[in-house]
């Protein structure tokens, strides 16, 4: 299976009923492939089941739409109704034969898709030119002279293709053109070329950045640092793994320490526990014995006092109750008394406290009384006072000495379970101390957290998990490091399928071991074009779908001739006589340039000044011909004359028209284009451009410029635009352009159509011309760098000295 | 306007010579046909399974090992110490068959058709080919065409027929001259259609290409009226393409076997291996190879055999005709034997053949004569 076969997806062409073959296109995955059956190698044969495909390829667009139709009303086709094919050659063979003929109609029209260059610098030109490049179903041929960037440009359209997941083939005559381009892909990852050496080449003379695309050096790197590597790793993803498995046999070991640890733990907190809760238990525990003999003197000692307060108690109440006696008796004669005591004479109750006789004796009597009960209650209170002291005593002594037993015995029990504690925490410092001897050989990520059965789990777990990734990552780099080892062998082969770049030298292809093996490829490009012959090229050819051809123009190229006083006549369009003689003294890259680009240049229209007046030359007038021009004026325009050359034996042809003086050039133009039906446009463009817009198709001839410009209307829908230029051979207005409205029914199909009958000129689409030098090498013998109308400027003026010249 | 072409019929001593370079092969039954046979050839997705590799291996071994959490991934290539560009390719080939992708942290995966292309050791993929696939027309039978697995490079004998000339003559002669093939001997798509609908076991019996998806037909759109506004950009490739050949073969039937070969219809020769092979089922196929011509037949047989050579039409009728094996028992009088013999005749020397059946396929049978 091939690169292409892997990666090659099934594209609509543009247009219906031509065998544009698909474009692979995506930039990535595309599973669905699609296999060309002309894939049958650069022999042609023929894969006999796919005959439809092979005549689809053969057939005229005709038989080719007659057949599609036929099978869309059908269903199937049958192969009785198939007409013979229009061309009995192998397809290949067929439309290099077409396209040396001239035979461009059958080529559908190209339209480039807009792409992401990788090549930021690119001008618009380069960037058509790998568009094209990039989405021609044939051929795409690019032309520049040198110093016009197609180096840079077959870069961009190596990487373009291979993006697309296409096999390219780049060859060129000379290692130097070769190797200017392979220079810039050297380090680009989207490709992958290989350098093919010539039979005399040696990798060691070329530039490093050239010498390692080729095999051998690609084949020494993988020998001296690819395998090494792969070693290095093994051996290292071995280490690892081994370094793991000695960590093996430490966790059984963590897990019971952190079981232990945890029975420490576990027995330290409660041992701590009981040590905070021993004076709560001492308490609970001492004294709780009733007949404890301490116990039992105290509750004697305290029975006693109660007994005896209890006395003390009763008496003092009698004595309150007497005193409560006495002083209801002295409240009864207390204002006798008082006002008695107080000789209130002056009151009635001294007077009534006078007259009682016993008052006297009675409060006497009442406070003796109240005298002695009051000695009574205080020495009563006072032995109250003394025995509850003596009571407080006893408690106080009681719990003193209860505390000072309870002190005793917390102590005592503290002792023994801070014995403990401290034999507990010796444990567990060994315990420790063996865990982080253990845990410094661990590695860093599976070392548990803590000394819990948990984080040992939790390592353990982590353990494993890297453990099954080294195993994985060692058997990865064991069997990475056989595959390199095995694939010495079979890298070639491998090199030569899998690279997407092959490039080579015409005569270094078929020498160098890797290109027996070579598929055909999806893209050919073929450096320095002009220099290749056709047997060359057609052996080239063979080797892929598509072509991409670039090259320089002739040194003597037509096109860069121009019509003047004295220039020797264009070079007519492929469909003029007198072609085939001009085509062929021209190499063949030249002859297809010729038959497939349309240059504007080759038209025979000229425009020019004559004593002040314009003169229109619509046919090239041979030399010694002017003897047959014949001078006769328009029948209802006396003011235009036109030149017929009406040579013997030949039918008479106008060649030129001559305005009066002071006639506009629309109006000229519209004249000829009215009258003589010929459509005579001059130009100072290279080539043509179809753009399209909502309102508008164009055919542009050059850009417009910012200077002054002329639209002519030429009929229904169709102008010309005209843009003054510096003066050339007397000549300012050039044509730009020619647009057609869209809203008089002007399609981009009818445009061509309408071009191509009245100029012959038919772009495919295959071609690009560059035309803005970046460099001067070497300097070119004419001004060819010059802008296309300085140049014919420069060309007219040298033909007009040179004339001179002669004259003189 | 080219005349009609007649069917012909092989002779006894060409089916004596078929007989005797058959013999190795054991065939029980020996029969002729000419089959229509159609030729279809159609853009079919396919299912190819390709070894991968050892590198491809190796790369999607590595793309699977290492996993997303330790975050080593076969994103960083440069521990390969390979050439950049050429793992660039490597890998670009696992992108574009779908086993490895690129997820967000641009580090290269495997993928689900990764895994499994790394255990069963290839990987798929689904390609768009042309294919041709052999058809035996039924339509005289009343049947739907039939696949058959025609083997090897078959020359190029068989020819167009014109129309109605596969048909039975009185059938042939009901048709207008000129008329396209096609009319008379369509071909309808479903029967390709079923065939990929057909069980794994059908397939495999009838040598059905089982890596066969999907058969990919031209996409109209509604109401289409002419080419241009279809887009053929992609259609052109499925129209189907039917060539129809009519072409002679010899079957024999062997104790386990049906097995066709190629006639050369200009000599009569055979060629050297057999174009077509059924075991179990081939009665499906061709059914009319499973019946046997019934006696009005044989005896029809028997006397066109001796209307040439001048036998006395009663005492051929008077024969008994037997079938045995390949053989046609024939139980003349002693009379029409002697007659034989005096003309040395093959049948006395058990070596003529005729032919019996209709429609386009016959039965052949070796001539046993015995005395009445």
């Amino acid at each position: 299976m091939t690169h292409r076969e892997r990666h090659t997806s099934e594209e609509a062409p543009a247009h219906a009923a031509t065998w544009t073959p698909p474009v692979s296109g995506g930039t990535g995955v595309s599973p669905v492939q699609t296999r060309d059956r002309r894939d049958t190698g650069p022999s042609g044969a023929l894969d006999p089941s796919d005959l439809w495909t092979d005549w689809f390829y053969r057939a005229s667009p005709a038989q080719q739409q007659e057949a599609l139709l036929r099978a869309m009303h059908q269903g199937i086709l049958y192969a009785h109704q198939l007409t013979a094919p229009a061309s009995s050659a192998a397809p290949l063979r067929s439309l290099l034969s077409s396209l040396l003929n001239g035979q461009v109609k059958e080529l559908s029209p190209l339209h480039p898709p807009v792409l992401e260059y990788h090549d930021g610098e690119l001008d618009p030109t380069q960037r058509e030119a790998v568009a094209r490049a990039v989405a021609t179903p044939d051929v795409c041929l690019i032309q520049g002279r040198p110093g016009t960037g197609k180096s840079r440009l077959a870069a961009e359209i190596i990487l373009q293709a291979a993006q697309r997941g296409e096999r390219i083939l780049f060859l060129a005559p000379t290692t130097a053109a070769l190797d200017s381009v392979l220079e810039r892909l050297s380090q680009h990852p989207a490709v992958c070329p290989i350098r093919c050496l010539n039979a005399e080449e040696n990798p060691a003379d070329l530039p490093p950045a050239i010498a390692r695309l080729t095999l051998p050096e690609r084949l020494r790197h993988y020998r001296e640092t690819t395998v090494p590597a792969a070693r290095a790793a093994r051996a290292a993803a071995l280490q690892t793994l081994n370094t793991r498995l000695r960590e093996q046999a430490y966790w059984p070991q963590l897990e019971i320490w952190a079981e232990q640890h945890e029975q420490l733990a576990e027995r330290l907190r409660s041992l701590t526990e009981r040590r905070n809760g021993i004076a709560a238990e001492v308490a609970r525990s001492v004294f709780s014995f009733p007949n404890s003999v301490w116990e039992r003197e105290q509750h004697e000692a305290l029975e006693s006092v109660d007994i005896q307060l209890a006395g003390l108690q009763a008496e003092l109440e009698t004595i309150t109750a007497k005193q409560a006696q006495l002083d209801s008796e002295w409240e009864a004669i207390r204002p006798l008394a008082e006002a008695w005591q107080g000789w209130r004479l002056w009151t009635g109750v001294w007077w009534r406290a006078l007259l009682r006789s016993s008052l006297k004796e009675q409060v006497h009597d009442l406070e003796t009384r109240r005298a002695e009960l009051r000695g009574a209650r205080q020495r009563l209170e006072a032995e109250l006072a003394a025995r509850r002291n003596e009571r407080i005593e006893i408690e106080k002594r009681y719990a003193a000495q209860r505390q000072r037993l309870q002190d005793e015995e917390s102590a005592r029990r503290r002792a023994e379970l801070d014995n403990e504690i401290a034999a507990v925490m010796r444990e567990q410092d060994a315990l420790r101390e063996q865990w982080q001897t253990v845990c410094a050989v661990l590695s860093r990520e599976v070392v548990p957290t803590e000394i819990s059965r948990q984080a040992v789990a939790a390592g353990r777990a982590a353990w494993e998990r890297l453990h099954e990734q080294e195993v994985q990552r060692a058997a990865a780099a064991e069997q990475w490091l056989q595959t390199v080892e095995e694939g010495v062998s079979t890298l070639p082969e491998k090199l030569a399928n899998s690279a997407n770049v092959i490039a080579a030298t015409i005569t270094a292809l078929p020498s160098d071991a890797g290109s027996r093996q070579l598929p055909v490829f999806d893209l050919l490009i073929l450096e320095q074009t002009h220099q290749m012959t056709e047997p060359e090229f057609a052996a080239a050819v063979r080797r892929a779908r598509r072509w991409v051809l670039i090259g320089e123009p002739a040194a003597d190229n037509p096109s860069h001739d121009r019509k003047g006083a004295g220039a020797t006549a264009p070079a007519p369009l492929p469909h003029r006589r007198g072609s085939e003689e001009r085509s062929s003294r021209l190499g063949f890259f030249q002859r297809l340039w010729q038959n497939l680009h349309a240059d504007p240049c080759r038209l025979p229209f000229a425009w020019m000044r004559h004593d002040d007046r314009l003169l229109c030359r619509l046919r090239p007038v041979a030399a010694g011909q002017e003897k047959w021009i014949e001078t006769e004026p328009v029948v209802d325009r006396s003011d235009i004359e036109l030149r017929i050359l009406s040579v013997p034996r030949q039918a008479p042809q106008i060649v030129e028209v001559l305005f009066p003086a002071g006639m506009d050039i629309g109006e000229a133009k519209q004249f000829i284009f009215r009258e003589l039906e010929e459509l005579a446009v001059q130009t100072c463009g290279r080539s043509v451009c179809w753009l399209e817009t909502a309102e508008q198709v164009i055919l542009e001839f050059a850009r417009r410029a910012e200077s002054e410009t002329k639209i002519i209307a030429l009929e229904s829908g169709v102008c010309e635009c005209l843009v003054r230029l510096p003066a050339s051979g007397g000549m300012d207005w050039h044509t730009c352009s020619l647009e057609f409205a869209r809203t008089a029914g002007w399609t981009r199909q009818r445009a061509e159509e309408w071009i191509a009958e009245r100029l012959g000129l038919r772009s495919p689409g295959r071609t690009v011309l560059l035309t803005t030098p970046y460099r001067l090498d070497p300097p070119p013998a004419r001004s060819s760098n010059a802008c296309p109308t300085c140049q014919k400027n420069q060309t007219a003026n040298h033909t007009t000295n040179t004339n001179k010249d002669k004259k003189t | 306007m080219s005349a009609a072409f007649v069917l012909s019929w092989p002779g006894s001593r060409v089916l004596l010579g078929w007989w005797r370079e058959l013999a190795h092969r054991r065939p029980q039954q020996l029969r002729f046909s000419h089959l229509l046979i159609h030729r279809v050839e159609a853009l079919v997705r396919v299912r190819k399974f390709h070894p991968l590799d050892r590198w491809q291996r190796a790369l999607l071994h590595l793309a699977g090992t290492r996993v997303p959490c330790s975050g080593e991934l076969l994103g960083s290539l440069t521990d390969l110490q390979m050439d950049p560009q050429l793992l660039g390719q490597f890998v670009r080939e696992l992108t574009g068959s779908g086993l490895l992708y690129q997820n967000g942290a641009g580090l290269w995966q495997i993928t689900p058709a990764g895994c499994h292309a790394l255990q069963t050791g290839a990987m798929s993929t689904i390609i768009e080919e042309r294919r041709m696939f052999t058809f035996v027309d039924n339509s005289a039978l009343g049947r739907p065409p039939h696949f058959l697995p025609l083997s090897g490079e078959h020359p190029r004998s068989g020819r167009r027929p014109r129309s109605g000339e596969h048909l039975p003559p009185e059938q042939r002669q009901s048709q207008r001259a000129g008329a396209l093939c096609s009319e008379d001997c369509p071909f309808e798509i479903a029967s390709l259609e079923a065939c990929l609908r057909q069980t794994l076991e059908w397939k495999k019996r009838f040598r059905f290409p089982t890596d066969v998806e999907a058969l990919l037909l031209p996409q109209f759109h509604a109401g289409a009226a002419s080419v241009g506004s279809i887009d053929w950009g992609a259609n052109w490739r499925r129209v189907l393409l039917d060539v129809v050949e009519q072409r002679p073969f010899v079957f024999i039937q062997t104790a386990s076997r049906l097995l066709g070969f190629a006639v050369h219809p200009e000599d009569w020769t055979l060629g050297s291996e057999p174009l077509l092979t059924l075991a179990d089922g081939w009665e499906e196929a061709l059914p009319d190879l499973a019946a046997e011509p019934s006696p009005p037949m044989w005896r029809q047989a028997w006397q066109s055999w001796a209307q040439p050579r001048s036998l006395p039409s009663t005492e051929v009728e008077a024969c008994q005709l037997e079938r045995v094996d390949h053989r046609l028992l024939v139980h003349a009088p002693p009379r029409l034997i002697d007659r034989l013999r005096a003309a040395r005749s093959d049948a006395v020397k058990q070596e003529a053949w005729l032919l019996a059946g209709e429609g386009r396929t016959r039965t052949a049978a070796q001539i046993e004569l015995h005395p009445l």
